[in-house]
Parts: C-alpha cells; structure tokens; sequence
C-alpha cells in the first residue's frame, strides 16, 4: 500500500505517518478534556457549595427541548461513524451524504440551543452586559452564579460544536472521487474529524447532565 | 477498524435508552440518588461514546495508555480540588 | 577541521526562508531571538525594582509604578522566557536530533506554536507596558477581576492564547518521541535530556489547559461583567487560586525538568562518567512530573484554604523533595572518581547543583506548614523561587547553550571568557538573592518599595549581585555574536560527547542525517 500514498519527508513511512497523527489527535483531546475538566471542576465546587440554589436553578431550564436536543446530537454521533465506515469502505460518494446528515443534525442543534438561549434571555435569566437578571426562586444571587455558568458551558460547547461544523464543510469539499495517496489521505483526516465530533458529544452529555439533569 | 453497521445501531440505541433512562431519574427527583445516578449515567455514556465512536476499543495499546492517563488526570482534579471545600 | 558545505544554515538566506521554514532547526533560532527579547526586557524591570530598593525611602517610582514594575518582571520572565526556554530552543533543536530523526512529527505545527507564541507574547507585552498591570504574574482574583484596569483582560488573554503554544510544543515532542526515535533506540536507551523533555511534555498537555480555562473564566467575568469568581453572588476567589496552581505549580516542574535534561548530559561529559543511577533517573524524572500535580495548594496556606487540605498539601511537598534529592544525588554520584574538565557548560552545570540544592531545601522549609506562615509573601520566597528559577533554570539554559553552540552554529566560542561569564553568573547570583533569604527571615515583605532603614545594608548588596549578575547575562551575547564572524570551526564533536546530535555534522544537514543512525547501546558511553 505505501506506493500509492503520499509520505512527508520526514517520516520513514505511511505507518508511522498514520499513527503519528493519530496520537497527536488523541493528546490533543486530552488537552480539550482537561480545559473542560477546569470548567466543569468550577462548576462542580459550587454545585457542592449552593446545592438547593442551583437545583432550584436547574429547573428553570427547558428540559424536554435540551433532552430532544441531546437525542439530536447523539444521532449525529452515529451518522458520522457512518460516514467514517464508508469512507473505509471506499464509499466516498456515501460517505459524503452521511457528511450532510451529521451536518444538517449539528445545525439543528444549535438552531434549538439559539432558540433556548432566546428564550432565556426573553424570560430575564441572561446575566451578561448587565442586562437585568429577573428570576423568581428564593436564592436569586447564587442562581445568577448558575446562569453565569450555564452561558460559559453551552457557550463554549457551541463554539466547538462550530469547529467540528466547519471542519465537517471541509470534508465535504475536499470529498470528491480522487487517486489513491490523496484517498489515504482523506480517510486520516476524516478518522480525525470523526473523533473531534464524538468528543463534543462526551462534552456535551456532561454539560447535559450538570445543568439539566441535577435538579434535586 | 470496521465496525458493522449492526454494532453502531445498538450503540445508538444504548444511548438513547441512557439519555432516557437518566432524564427519568432527574425527574423522579430522588436528591443524592439522583446525583450520583445520573453522574454514573453521564459516565456510561461516555464511555460509549469512547469506546465506539471514538474507536479507543480499536485503538493501539500506547493510545489505549494515554485515555487511561487522561482519565487518571481528571481524577486527580476532582479528588483534589474538593479537599479543601469539604474540610473548610 | 572544516565546516561542511551546505547545512542547514546557508540553505536560503531570504526573510521567507526562515519565517515560513518547517525546520525545527530554523525554528529553534526563532525562539532564540524571540525569547532572548523577552528575556531582557524582564531583567530591565527587574533592574528598576532592585535600583528603587537602593535606598529605603521609596523615591524613585511611586508605589503604583512599583506595582507594573514587579508584575511585568513577573508576567515576562515566567510565561515568555521561563515556561518555553529549554524545550522551545534547545529541546526544539535537540531533540529529533538526539532521536535520530529527520524533524518532529508535526513541522508545520512547530512553525504555527512559534507565530502563536510571539503573536501572544507581543500583545502582552503592549497591554502590560502601555495599559500597566499590577496584580502580580498570577492575575489573582478579586485583584484581577473587582479592582483592576481594562489591561488586566488584554494581559490574561495574551497568557490564554500563548498557552496553546506551549500545548502543542509538548504534543509535537510527546509524539515524536514515541513514533520517531531511531532503530535500536529503545526507551532506556533514550539520554535523559529527551526524558525530562518527554515529562515536560506531558505537564505542558495536561495542565497548560486548565489553566487556560482559569483565565478564560476572568476573561469572561471582566468582558461579560459576569461574576464566576465574586463572592457577591456565592462565588469562591480562592477557586481562581486552586485552578491557577494546578496548572502553575506543575509549570514549576516544565521550567525546571529540562534543566535537569541539561545538567546530566552536560556533567556526564566533561566528568567522562556514564551518569550514576540510569533508571533512578528516570524514575525520579516521571515521579516528579507526576507528583507536581499534587502539591499546588501549598501555595495558598494561609490564604484562606482549610487545615486539613494545608496538611496533605504540605505532605505531598516533602514528598516531591524525594525525586529531587535522588537526582542530586546522582550527580554527585556521577562526578564521583571522574576525570573533570572545568568548561563554561560545566561551571554552569556544577552551578545548578549548587543552587538547585539549596533552592530544594529552602523549599522543603517552606513547606512545612508552620515556618510558613513566619515566611510568607517575605523576600525569603523571593529568594527560595529565585535559586530554583534563575539559579537553576537560567543557569541551566546558559550551560546547555554552550554546551550545543558549536553543534548549533559549527563555531568555538571563547574559552577563557565564557569561563569567567559562567563565574560572574554564580558569583551576581548569590550575591543578589543570598541577602533576601536573610531579609525574609528578619521579616521583610516582598512587594515593597519602601522599608525600614536596618534592611537597606542587605538591599545594596541585592542590588550590587544584581548588576554583576547582568554582566554574566550580556557577556555571553558578546564572545557568541563575535564566534559568529570569528569563530574557529568546530568539527563534528569538540568536546568528544556521546549521544547521537554528535554524530552529524557542525551545523547538520538540513534533514539532520545523511543516513539514519542505529543506536546499539545505552547512553553516556564514557570510559
């Protein structure tokens, strides 16, 4: 096979090359884990601090949408394994069209978080720019707390869930019938990519469960 | 590196079953059972999400390492940085 | 002997031919001039505050100048000089080729962690120059985020953006030392500068990130006017601290590991000595990396964190002094019965053990929980992070830097010369922080201008080592700018060292080897 790939010069060949990228992704992720690791380590110490006030919190939030959303989500996990597979497989011309479904499946989603968002921001719970915060629990400075939080944690989630977007656009283009070092190729950085999507989905079940789901 | 189109189903299967699963236990409300089944929820998720989507199953022993470390480095945080908090 | 013809050097003179190079080589020399930059302009402040401590009263800055002054030393040294010195330069140049590789595993990647790191630093250095920053190098909260200015957000976001330099520096290194190492270069076999480098490596992927979620939260507070970190609404400052060291007390261990790198390859050489205790080595080299992890809430003793978390703390740190101590043993060990040749790198070398040993154990006396609280925030931590920083790290880099120059350039420096910088080194250096472990003893705070008149005598002499120290910075920039143009060719290997960077050509080649090397043995071969 290493005749019909395409080696930078530095690599001895297409083996080391291929493994060499891939531990560099899964460092890379390691990295991403340990940044949302800081985050979500924050969040975890004041949820043990104002544990009443956040579930409170929590339940001002619109589970049955985020939970559609996660299913959503969850779905474009699987449509980008697929499209992986078929890249594998040599089925460049499928791959492509599971390329769309995880894409349109990631754009619904933050159609539906936009839409939440807009909610939040209508019912008063958006503490940012110092627009007024109007909330109607009995702990309103720590639930301010919370709704920092909440802002910080799906907005940082979306910023990556935009990345993989991008990334995903770009696999598409680049996605047309092609000799075989560039197919080698292909298939490297759609392993790549398809990991990066998965990781968003392990963060987002967290971010799922930490502002969703603990509610009492 | 390929895995069957059945595996990937019943994986997302499995998810979707979690996902409900842990929104019935947030709603049920059960306090700390809640917390800690859902935190336990969340991880099997994951470690779904790992194992499969991400492939760690197939992945090279070094690698296999290196999601072990990482894991152990997020554990260190999280035992560590409570240490404080609780015995304030 | 006589310089090859082509190296990687005099491939392409052009502007673009060095700021759009792959080669690690070329992009080590940027580092160079990049954090040598940095590096003088922290010891220009650093020359101010200790020329404002002259005299007691404070007359020649107001207190708020003093302020800007201290945190921009602080800010440059340690996140622009500190944190990338060893592995961005030396480890950059050395280490593909101590693996026997052509370059890293990712050469475009290299490049793109150089232009984040200078495009990083610079913005930095502008916020905290033009606008003044005066929280001190940790940005602690609430200083940072309740009672600061507009430049306090620019400063902690340049430090937020540099750090992914730093992330990607430590996975380029981890994945070219797993996937790029020449046959019959197994793990044991691997000379330890590579191994502190590899655990420098791993520090930097796993905690830089947390650290920049830390700053990226005060970001986001100061930008958003929200309030992660304002007790107002619930929230902890002393959460921003444990974020904080988390990542910046391992990063204590990512300034000092490739030191240690270093000194082993510099002391087994010119001892003629294989280093005592290999796997210990190793062991200890890991150990520590991995321990740093645990010890960051000694840091904040009497900031406000429980007892009990102060006492597993403290145990933790003594436990670090383990690993260390073995080290130091072991090049003592090493020195032992070998035939010892007094060049500049080993004046440097011989320096480390010194002051790194003393740094050690003044560090093991802050640890302990109840000298600290006589000791905090006095000139005694000054000095005790001082002899770890500069005694250690600074002197380290400048041994290596002699040590790798003839590889690096293919020219002979001054003998003599450097011989009496690497003198001037150690003797300003003492003379500057010996005096400040005696004036945080008898009580004297850090962070001053002013101070009571019984200090000034130990000032003068802080302030004395202070300008011989600079004469040990700058000569050295003089005899290697003058072996640019004059220097004798170097040959191969001048100093008749082990390790493969020996084996090629003064400077290498651009692609390191003209043919792979095979390694047959375990390193330090010196008889």
């Amino acid at each position: 096979m290493s005749d019909t790939v395409t080696i930078a010069s530095h690599f001895e060949d297409a083996e080391q090359q291929r493994e060499a990228g891939l531990m560099g992704m899964w460092l890379f992720l390691a990295t991403e884990l340990m940044l949302f690791a800081g985050l979500f380590g924050a969040f975890g110490i004041y949820r043990g601090l104002h544990g009443e006030a956040f579930a409170e919190a929590a339940r001002h939030l619109d589970l049955p949408l985020a939970s559609i959303n996660t299913a959503i989500l969850l779905t474009s996990g699987l449509t980008m394994a697929l499209a992986e597979r078929s890249v594998q497989a040599g089925l460049i011309v499928v791959a492509r069209r599971w390329i769309v479904a995880t894409v349109a499946l990631g754009a619904v989603f933050l159609v539906i978080k936009g839409y939440e968002w807009h909610h939040e921001f209508a019912e008063g719970l958006m503490p940012l720019l110092g627009l007024p915060f109007d909330y109607d629990g009995s702990h309103p400075a720590q639930a301010e707390l919370f709704f920092d939080f909440y802002f910080a944690m799906t907005g940082l989630h979306a910023l990556h869930m935009l990345v993989g977007l991008g990334a995903l656009a770009v696999l598409w283009v680049l996605g047309r019938p092609q000799p075989g070092p560039r197919a080698d190729r292909y298939i490297r950085q759609m392993r790549i990519t398809g990991m990066y999507w998965a990781f968003v989905d392990v963060v987002w079940v967290f971010v799922f469960t930490s502002l969703y789901l603990l509610r009492s | 590196m390929n895995r069957p189109i059945r595996a990937l189903l019943l994986i997302w299967l499995a998810l979707l079953v979690v996902l409900g699963l842990g929104v019935g236990v947030a709603l049920l409300e059960l306090g700390t059972w809640s917390l800690v089944l859902n935190l336990a929820l969340a991880l099997l998720m994951a470690a779904l999400l790992v194992a499969v989507f991400m492939d760690l199953l197939h992945a090279a022993p070094v690698i296999r390492v290196f999601a072990l470390g990482a894991l152990l480095w997020v554990f260190l945080l999280a035992v560590m940085l409570p240490v404080d908090y609780l015995t304030r | 002997m006589s310089e090859p013809e082509t190296h990687y050097l005099n491939d392409g003179w052009t502007l673009r031919s060095w700021l759009l190079t792959t080669d690690h080589k070329r992009i080590a020399w940027m580092y160079f001039a990049t954090i040598t930059a940095f590096f003088f302009i922290g010891g220009l402040a650093a020359l101010l505050v200790r020329l404002e401590l002259l005299t007691p009263a404070g007359d020649m800055v107001d207190s708020d100048t003093y302020n800007k002054l201290f945190s921009a030393h602080g800010i440059v040294m340690v996140w622009f000089f500190l944190v990338p010195s060893i592995p961005a330069t030396m480890g950059n140049f050395l280490l593909p080729l101590m693996l026997g590789a052509r370059d890293l595993a990712f050469p475009k990647l290299n490049l793109l962690s150089w232009y984040i790191f200078t495009l990083g630093g610079l913005f930095t250095m502008t916020a905290v120059i033009a606008g003044g920053v005066d929280t001190g190098w940790t940005f602690y909260t609430p200083y940072s985020t309740l009672f600061s200015n507009s430049a306090v957000v620019l400063a902690a976001s340049g430090v937020f953006v540099v750090g992914f330099s730093s992330i990607l520096t430590g996975l380029n290194f981890i994945v070219t030392t797993h996937k790029m190492r020449a046959p019959g270069l197994t793990w044991m076999r691997l000379p330890l500068f590579c191994w502190a480098n590899y655990a420098t490596s791993l520090i930097m992927v796993l905690a830089t990130p947390v650290l920049s979620m830390a700053l990226l939260l005060i970001v986001l507070e100061r930008a958003l006017g929200i309030g992660i970190f304002d007790p107002e609404l619930g929230g902890d400052p002393l959460l921003f601290q444990h974020l904080f060291w988390f990542y910046s007390h391992p990063a204590v261990y990512i300034m000092i590991l490739p030191g240690m790198g270093v000194v082993s390859e510099i002391i087994t050489c010119f001892a003629r000595r294989p280093i005592f205790g290999y796997t210990g080595m190793v062991i200890s080299i890991m150990a520590i990396a991995l321990f740093g992890f645990i010890v960051w809430g000694h840091h904040m003793f009497v900031a406000g964190q429980s007892l009990y978390a102060g006492i597993l703390f403290s145990f933790f740190t003594f436990l670090v002094a383990v690993p260390s101590a073995i080290k130091t043993l072991n090049w003592t060990a090493t020195l032992y019965g070998g035939r010892i040749r007094f060049t500049a790198p080993m004046i440097y070398a011989l320096s480390f053990l010194g002051l790194f040993t003393i740094g050690g154990l003044t560090g093991v006396i802050l640890a302990s929980l109840a000298v600290d609280i006589h000791l905090h925030d006095t000139y005694f931590v000054t000095a005790h992070f001082h002899y770890i920083m500069v005694g250690g790290m600074v002197t380290a880099y400048l041994g290596g830097l002699h040590f790798w120059w003839p590889k690096i350039t293919g020219k002979l420096y001054s003998g003599p010369w450097s011989i009496v910088a690497a003198l001037a080194l150690f003797i300003g250096f003492n003379l500057t922080f010996f005096p400040q472990f005696l004036l945080g003893f008898l009580g004297m705070p850090r962070r001053y201008h002013a101070y009571p008149e019984e200090f000034q005598l130990l000032h003068v002499m802080s302030t004395l080592g202070a300008g011989v120290l600079a004469v040990g910075y700058l000569l050295p920039m003089v005899y290697f700018g003058w072996s640019l143009w004059r220097g004798k060719p170097a040959g191969d290997n001048p100093w008749d060292a082990t390790g493969l960077e020996w084996r090629t050509t003064s400077p290498p080649p651009k692609h390191n080897f003209v043919d792979t090397p095979t390694v047959t043995g375990r390193p330090y071969d010196y008889v």
